[in-house]
């Protein structure tokens, strides 16, 4: 087979690593908003993410990793592989789009990318849930 | 790919469980061997062939043209 590897466990690591920085960013950019009861929200929300997103990631990755010592065997890989070429598809092609309408919409190229954010990270989500049940 | 991974597993007495955990792979991945989903990696028949004891082109039935009718 496949030399089992660490797939999870990078994923682990590399979702809460960007969850830290998102959650950074609200901190950082809570400061700007005008609207004082919904400065502290935002703010407290990013610390609270900050401390409890890790926390609920690595229980979450716990619970998973029974099934499979938290490696990941070749159809996982396969799943995992397959999931990531549809998401890179739809980046690939949609950035065209991203750019064109950050040109062209400038003050809303906030929620733009955030848009396109989401496009391409619900594609994997849903490819390797589609993938997962196929096989 | 026709495979007789499921009747040499019950032949056995093992579970698709046990069977993964011989091989080194997921009791889905099994499962997906079993029911035709997924064709499995060279190394990955091989290990089957040794828990079962039998060549792997007895646990995996190669049909001639299947592979040109796969493409089609």
């Amino acid at each position: 087979m496949i030399k089992k590897n660490n797939l999870r466990k990078v994923y682990l690591v590399y979702i809460i690593a960007l969850c830290e920085i998102f959650c950074v960013a609200y901190v950082l950019c809570s400061s700007q908003i005008q609207h004082e009861p919904l400065k502290t929200i935002i703010k407290a929300a990013g610390f609270a993410g900050m401390v409890l997103i890790p926390v609920f990631m690595v229980f979450f990755y716990r619970w998973r990793s029974k099934d499979n010592a938290g490696t990941s065997d070749e159809l996982e890989q396969l799943v995992l592989t397959k999931a990531l070429a549809a998401a890179g598809l739809v980046s690939i092609s949609l950035l065209p789009f991203l750019l064109l309408l950050c040109a062209l919409f400038s003050d809303a190229a906030g929620y733009i990318a955030f848009g396109f954010a989401v496009a391409v990270g619900a594609t994997f989500k849903l490819g390797t849930v589609y993938y997962h049940k196929k096989y | 790919m026709r495979n007789r991974v499921r009747d040499m597993r019950e032949s056995m007495g093992l579970t698709q469980a046990q069977l993964g955990e011989l091989t080194g792979v997921s009791r889905q991945a099994i499962n997906a061997i079993e029911t035709g989903k997924y064709d499995p990696s060279i190394w990955l028949a091989y290990a089957l062939s040794k828990v079962f004891k039998r060549r792997i082109e007895d646990i995996f039935l190669f049909e001639e043209g299947e592979r040109n009718d796969q493409k089609k």
